[in-house]
């Protein structure tokens, strides 16, 4: 796991001399592969008519017309704020339920932990279909239709088998020598688990949370089906800028680039829980 | 003929009508002594809360502006949601099932109407239509509300469940300005043998589209263009836009969903024509019209990149208006062209209604809603600023007359107007429909053969639901 | 301490499931009067084996999640191989690659709307600047727009095959290159015999895991085609939409979607039996 082995790998890229030309070559096409992304910024503060024109312009006199229009005038405010409410309690619950049985899970040798570790990799491939017509039957009967139950629920479905895969893996890189130690030394089992066990995969909680924070945050298809008027999230409003009137593309350019700012500083400031978050589950395991 | 279809000037209702020469006058008694009223409206709900929702279109933006005018008149609030169509419908479905009410009072387009009536979901209003309730104020006269556009909205089989939200119908959206060009005719004269003018029939519609298709830097009036112009927006996405449209073409070259007997004929002679045409039509419509609906239509319409257009009358007020639009003043209204030359014209009637849920958490100050939404002073507001009253005294008011461009079109319009099917497996007509006739639109299957797979899934849709005797 | 995890999935994944079983056995529709949940057998099953539109849908699911996928393992691999290299600009590369893959799905549908509208995109501009005729703009042929949806994939997940290989990488022993080197391996040798075998597992979850979340594409679609022109984009999950959304089918639906799940789920569990084996000998 050093630098110094990687010298032993054959360098496709050649000589250091070299990497520096190359470097600035990739910063170009960095740039390029994020063009769509920088395109959607720059549109958001264009004016209709810069918008519409069919050569594309990258000079235009900026305005702040669509974000006015949208927050302040369209209620997109209020979108904001949901997607920030279902996405932290979908996290919530997912890390309170999802982690103790992770735990448990990675403790124990059963049959049936097996099959329970299966059956939540099945669950993740329910169509949504399958799953969101029956939880809007069930939050209606149950009186809880127009608030956030049913679409947390819905998101559940998926933060809650991530989670408990995600931190069996972490919690299986702990010897469990050290519980038994722990144990020993007079611990309860949940001493072990928030004094002992806990602390060690900090880092794998902050990769999880995360991970379930953008997922949430970035479910569509369920949150259409689930919310209502007082409970839309961000990327179910957005097309409602798709009108018979005219398709308001300035503010669904504003409304794109509020909602995937926070989750791109987000992604930059916790980068490295990101990236052991999707290499925890493929190499840290077996 | 088919016994539901229904041409709405000549039907009278004589019920209706003779109920409202009375309900006209007593609409401005004061209902009860005891609650306050303003302007004859009464107060007794004030303190109340209605949550409506409407489509996302010119009338229900300005409605919206005018919200504090009905919580003074009646001190109740209204929290009015905007969806698109899709969306609202998405919506509308939901809340009825689960019979929430979460919504008070939605305007829904009226080939729902159906369905909606007939699994319960919407509250029975013929006292509403009979006679104005307790506590309507000055303004709303029941008589002035256009009597088939009313009842081709809100009236299913032998009840009345609603009043007209939007009266917009399909016409033809043209531009004047380069139609009038004496450069244009000329050169149109010279190639086709006859005088340019608004197309009545499909052929000089195909025509003036063929004519008008020019590339960038092309003269356009007599001006190298900085622009493309296309010969005729069209909606070909696999979407509802797409059917609404095509049903025009259909209508017009003599064909419908189902034959006089009700049972479907969607792969006739006539509607193979009718998408033939169509989809000759493509030719000269602007890139992307496989994937555009009546939104793209406008936006190729406000930007001038489109000569003309079969589209909805409802976008006339974002046509004329100055600040989305490059075409104020610039755009003609004209009939739905027809096969041949003194056919009698068809247009596609797309009016939706208020109606009130069946689990509405305040049914009277719903209807109050409803009334004060029709009522004079609101509606006179809706024509002024660019929306659709659904008021004969609006549309022949001599003042919006003189305004607005396409206000005359309009009544004339609905005048030709013809009803969709309002039957319960219209979203599934329609789904099938969408696809077959984006297939043929795209050129993945010839007109023909689309409609032909089209026939086949509408006889499985129907099964157990034929003949079709009212639509 | 599983009890509550379990709990909260029963309630959320295991009634929704008995309850789909039980309505795909029934005739539920939400706009069609009379259709209120009556008994019809396997009728909903029977019907999906007539139903042109769900086969074709199932093609067009399978033709995106194979050529995406293939194509996301392919190129990302070699990135990340090739950016493995750059250890000083790795936090920035990283940063770059995070991107697309963590942006709101609908949101990357949006942006290359912008990109490939036909009216006023500006890649739809770029390729006639080029020579390159697009015609109605690439998304309105149903051949190229299905080729569009999975560059946007692409576009989107190569970077996760790319970080994750890069991680991959990062933790590989050295001993076997260096024997490798010792040898007089030749760098083709060395990648093709020392380390693909060595990268196999890393690449074959994150594959795995791309082709079950692939499999279940909506929201690009959604937004960027609608399924269409005509079918040609219509994958399976938009197909289901429409049917319980649209046509609000919602028996028919449940028997869809119960079906799709079994499907997956068996070539999934292929899938993984086969990858296993193939490490065992390895």
């Amino acid at each position: 796991m050093t630098t110094t082995q990687a010298q032993v790998r054959p360098n496709p890229l050649g000589s250091r001399s070299k990497s520096a030309g190359l470097a600035f070559l990739l910063l170009v096409l960095g740039v390029l592969y994020l063009s769509p992304l920088l395109w959607m910024v720059l549109t958001s503060f264009k004016n209709r008519v810069d918008i519409f024109s069919s050569t594309p312009r990258l000079t235009f006199a900026p305005t702040l017309d669509n974000y006015r229009e949208a927050f302040q005038e369209n209620g997109f405010t209020t979108n904001l704020l949901n997607s920030g409410v279902v996405a932290l309690l979908t996290t919530g619950i997912a890390l309170l339920v999802g982690v103790p049985a992770a735990y448990q899970l990675s403790r124990s040798k059963s049959k049936l932990g097996g099959i329970y570790l299966l059956g939540l990799l099945a669950a993740r491939l329910l169509p949504a279909m399958v799953l969101s017509v029956p939880l809007f039957v069930l939050a209606t009967k149950l009186g809880l239709s127009g608030n956030y139950v049913a679409v947390v629920a819905a998101h559940l479905t998926f933060s809650i088998p991530f989670t408990v895969w995600m931190m069996r893996s972490f919690f299986l890189s702990i010897p469990p020598s050290l519980d038994e130690a722990a144990l020993l030394d007079g611990c309860g089992e949940f001493g072990v688990f928030f004094r002992v066990v806990l602390p060690l995969t900090k880092g794998g909680i902050a990769a999880t949370t995360v991970f379930c924070l953008i997922n949430s945050w970035n479910e569509f298809l369920f949150a259409l089906v689930l919310t209502g008027r007082d409970t839309a999230t961000l990327p179910v409003a957005v097309p409602t800028l798709l009108t018979p009137i005219g398709t308001f593309w300035g503010q669904i350019a504003a409304v794109g680039t509020v909602t995937v700012l926070p989750i791109a500083l987000f992604a930059f400031l916790v980068q490295k829980y990101i990236i052991a978050g999707m290499t925890g589950g493929a190499l840290s395991s077996d | 003929m088919n016994a539901s279809r229904r041409r709405l000037p000549t039907i009278a209702i004589c019920l209706s009508i003779a109920s409202m020469a009375i309900a006209g006058c007593g609409s401005s008694t004061q209902p009860e002594a005891s609650a306050k009223s303003v302007e004859g409206w009464s107060q007794a709900h004030a303190g109340t809360t209605l949550n409506v929702i409407a489509e996302a279109t010119a009338n229900s933006g300005i409605i919206q502006d005018q919200l504090p005018d009905f919580e003074k008149k009646t001190g109740i609030k209204v929290k009015l949601e905007q969806a698109p169509y899709d969306s609202l419908v998405q919506k509308a479905v939901l809340d009825f099932t689960t019979k929430k009410g979460a919504y008070d009072v939605l305007s829904i387009p009226y080939e729902y109407l159906g369905s909606f009536a007939e699994n319960k979901y919407l509250r029975e209003m013929d006292d509403f239509v009979a006679t104005p309730p307790a506590g309507v104020g000055d303004g709303y006269a029941s008589s002035d509300i256009v009597p088939g556009l009313w009842e081709a909205s809100s009236k299913w089989k032998d009840h009345w469940y609603g009043a007209p939200s939007n009266s917009a119908v399909m016409m033809m959206l043209y531009r004047k300005d380069l139609l009038e060009s004496k450069a244009e005719q000329d050169a149109f004269q010279a190639k086709y043998g006859y005088t340019l003018a608004p197309a009545k029939t499909w052929a000089q519609y195909r025509d003036i589209a063929e004519f008008f298709t020019r590339d960038k830097g092309d003269q356009v009036d007599g001006k190298a263009s900085s622009e493309p112009l296309f010969g005729a927006a069209m909606a070909g996405k696999r979407h509802v836009s797409t059917v609404l449209e095509w049903m025009n073409y259909s209508w017009t070259y003599g064909g419908d969903l189902f034959d006089s007997s009700g049972k479907p004929a969607l792969n006739s002679p006539a509607n193979v024509a009718a998408l033939e045409y169509e989809k000759e039509l493509t030719d000269f419509a602007p890139p992307g019209y496989t994937s555009a609906t009546w939104d793209e239509i406008t936006a190729s319409l406000q930007q001038g990149s489109v000569a003309q257009s079969i589209t909805w009358g409802d976008t006339a007020g974002a046509m004329e208006d100055q600040a989305s639009s490059k075409v104020k003043g610039k755009v003609g209204y004209a009939s739905i062209p027809t096969a041949k030359e003194g056919d009698t014209p068809e247009a596609h009637l797309g009016s939706w209604t208020y109606v009130v849920s069946a689990n509405a958490r305040n049914a009277e100050a719903s209807e109050l809603f409803v009334a004060w939404a029709l009522s004079k002073p609101v509606q006179l507001k809706l024509a002024k600023q660019g929306g659709l009253p659904a008021l004969t005294s609006a549309f022949e008011d001599a003042t919006l007359k003189s305004e607005l461009p396409y206000w005359e079109q309009e009544l004339i319009s609905l005048n030709e107007a013809k009803s969709r099917p309002r039957i319960p497996q219209w979203s599934g007509i329609a789904d099938v429909l969408s696809l077959q006739l984006s297939r043929a639109l795209s050129g993945q299957a010839s007109p023909q053969a689309a409609l032909d797979d089209g026939q086949d899934k509408l006889e499985q849709l129907m099964d157990g639901a034929l003949p079709v005797t009212y639509q | 301490m599983q009890s509550p995890a379990f709990l909260v999935l029963a309630l959320v994944v295991v009634f929704p499931l008995i309850y789909s079983i039980n309505l795909s056995l029934r005739q539920f529709s939400l706009v069609i009067p009379g259709r209120t949940g009556q008994w019809a057998g396997l009728d909903n099953y029977r019907r999906m084996l007539h139903d042109a539109d769900f086969g074709a849908s199932l093609i067009t699911t399978l033709t995106f999640v194979v050529v995406a996928v293939a194509l996301e393992a392919v190129l990302g691999t070699s990135l990340g191989i090739l950016l493995d290299r750059l250890v000083r600009l790795r936090r920035t590369i990283t940063s770059v690659l995070l991107l697309p893959m963590i942006v709101t799905p609908l949101i990357v549908g949006l942006m290359f709307n912008f990109a490939f509208n036909a009216q006023f995109g500006y890649a739809t501009w770029a390729l006639e600047v080029l020579g390159i005729e697009t015609d109605q703009g690439l998304l309105n042929k149903g051949s190229t727009a299905l080729a569009v949806l999975i560059a946007v994939d692409v576009w989107e997940w190569l970077p996760f095959i790319a970080l994750m290989v890069m991680a991959g990488l990062r933790a590989l022993p050295a001993s076997p290159f260096e024997a490798a080197s010792l040898d007089g391996a030749s760098a083709m040798q060395t990648y093709r015999y020392v380390m693909l075998p060595m990268l196999k597992p890393v690449i074959g979850v994150a594959v795995l895991f791309r082709a079950t979340e692939a499999v279940r594409e909506f929201d690009k679609v959604f937004v960027l085609t609608g399924g269409g022109p005509g079918s040609s984009t219509t994958v399976n999950d938009l197909y289901q939409y429409r049917v319980s959304f649209l046509n609000w089918d919602l028996s028919y639906g449940a028997a869809l979607g119960m079906t799709t799940f079994v499907a997956v789920l068996a070539i999934c569990a292929l899938v993984y039996r086969v990858t296993t084996r193939m490490d065992a000998r390895v």
